[in-house]
């Protein structure tokens, strides 16, 4: 069957939240969620790294790390470097280092980008921008875009692992917008001394996440 | 292409196929970096960084703007001097002042001063239950209080300090740790009722008191308020009183005073402080305020 993209969206935003299902991506979850304008401005910075991710990792594993399926391309033996791929590809060898290769670019040229074009959310972010680069989330959903266990006949297409990409990061910047508005109204709270500012944040993480197992198996998805 | 050494069973192509692919991707990145960090090049006044690093980077605003890199900014600009720093004090003008080619001059030390004693000693009128933030008090009914002149004691200034320089104490007044202020002013920008100034610390009495209310009305609210009685005015040994009362409340002339403390031991209520002793030289702890 193959997966519709609505269906990748709903699972990816909703039913398998890259933060509140997942739990990945906690570091900038509760290092930038003091403030709504920051978490807002990091959200996009964060779709706009997992979208690109997602786009150049799903090509690289397609045409460069797998082994082609009857008549498919490869570039390494199209360039004639090697002249027939072992069994399973370069998968296991080429996999998690070419893609934190390939996000760590990504992040450096967001970086480049924002310190020009707004420079006051590049100095809000501080240290938060280059650790995107080590944010499990960006990793998450590109290897997730790209196993082959989850779909062995119909593996994702180009376009449905980019799309696959961006709603993670929609639905990271929605669970970041969440947790800043709880956050603004826990400042302002009585919260016991030893629960202030990082353990009531987690303690409500973890609520939110028992709100969002609400969504599990919603339209019969299963993602 | 025919590698001899395959002959040994090694699996060549695994090295190769890594070699080739993180090689050409990590060129073609490197190039792609290079080319978008001419475009997106930033183009900025090296002793404006510099600048920035001697700054202490609170964001505090008490040079007149928004943050230290604003002022940085400004600084290099030409718009403004290099000693407007309030928390950096002399050593960081200095600095700054040597960035730019400039002399810094000499600005003075003030501190914090809370002009009120009441806190737990002064009645409530009511009880006020919410935010715990001063400013949401007096908004709710003007706080609860009996004095309307006096400190709420909720801690907006204790949290809003950049430096730590105040903290509540238990008797529901914010201390100054004279050590600590810089005199930047976000306490007294915070304060809903107005009750903290930044003075030169070389003015060393002042009325801890900003109430107006008349004298028996004070009496029935708080035990330390100013009441308006002028002995601390007959005390006054400097030609012309640098101290007056005005509305029921004395204030000091703080031009005039020479922070003798002859008021300060008159004042039949205690409303007069006298900061000589946490302020001069010491060798021990700061205690904070001390009164008469």
């Amino acid at each position: 069957m193959d997966i519709g993209y609505v269906e990748l969206a709903i699972g990816t935003i909703l039913i398998s939240n890259l933060v509140l299902a997942r739990f990945l991506g906690l570091c900038p979850f509760i290092g930038v969620t003091r403030r709504t304008s920051d978490a807002v401005g990091m959200g996009f910075a964060v779709m706009f790294v997992m979208t690109l991710a997602s786009f150049v990792t799903s090509l690289l594993y397609k045409f460069v790390l797998t082994a082609p399926a009857d008549g498919g391309f490869n570039l390494l033996v199209a360039l004639g470097v090697v002249r027939e791929m072992p069994a399973g590809g370069y998968v296991l060898v080429l996999k998690t280092i070419s893609y934190i290769l390939v996000i760590a670019v990504l992040v450096q040229f967001v970086e480049m980008v924002l310190r020009k074009s707004v420079p006051v959310l590049y100095k809000a972010l501080g240290i938060y921008l280059p650790l995107i680069t080590t944010n499990c989330a960006v990793m998450g959903v590109a290897l997730l875009g790209t196993s082959d266990w989850k779909y062995p006949d119909h593996p994702l297409s180009v376009a449905q692992t980019t799309w696959m990409g961006f709603c993670g990061g929609v639905g990271f910047t929605l669970a970041m917008i969440l947790m800043s508005g709880i956050r603004e109204r826990l400042a302002t709270s009585r919260v016991p001394k030893a629960l202030q500012n990082v353990p009531i944040a987690f303690i409500s993480t973890g609520l939110m996440a028992l709100a969002f197992l609400g969504f599990g198996k919603m339209f019969g998805i299963a993602l | 292409m025919a590698f001899p050494l395959t002959a040994l069973g090694f699996a060549w192509t695994y090295v190769i196929a890594a070699g080739v692919v993180l090689g050409a991707l990590a060129a073609l990145f490197g190039v792609g970096l290079a080319v978008a960090s001419r475009v997106f090049r930033v183009h900025a006044d090296p002793r404006i960084e510099q600048i920035e690093d001697a700054l202490p980077n609170v964001n505090c605003g008490a040079c007149g703007y928004g943050g230290c890199s604003a002022y940085a900014a400004a600084v290099v600009a030409g718009e403004i001097g290099p000693s407007e720093c309030v928390p950096g004090g002399m050593d960081v003008a200095r600095q700054v002042a040597a960035v730019m080619g400039l002399e810094a001059e000499e600005k003075e030390k003030q501190v914090a001063v809370v002009f009120c004693q009441g806190g737990n000693r002064a009645e409530n009128r009511c009880r006020y239950e919410g935010i715990t933030d001063c400013r949401a008090a007096v908004l709710t009914q003007d706080a609860d209080k009996g004095c309307r002149w006096g400190c709420v004691g909720l801690g907006t200034c204790a949290q809003a300090c950049p430096f730590g320089a105040i903290v509540m104490g238990d008797d529901g007044l914010p201390h100054v740790i004279e050590d600590k202020c810089t005199g930047c002013g976000t306490c007294a920008e915070v304060c809903p009722k107005g009750i903290i100034s930044i003075l030169p610390a070389a003015n060393m009495v002042h009325v801890l008191c900003r109430s107006r209310d008349a004298g028996g009305q004070v009496r029935k609210v708080c035990p330390v308020g100013c009441i308006g009685c002028k002995q601390c005015e007959k005390a006054c040994p400097v030609e012309g009183g640098a101290i007056h009362v005005t509305d029921f409340l004395a204030r000091v002339d703080l031009s005039a005073c020479i922070s003798c403390g002859k008021c300060v031991q008159v004042c039949p209520t205690g409303a007069i402080g006298n900061f000589r002793l946490s302020r001069r030289a010491k060798r021990g702890k700061v205690k904070g305020q001390e009164a008469a």
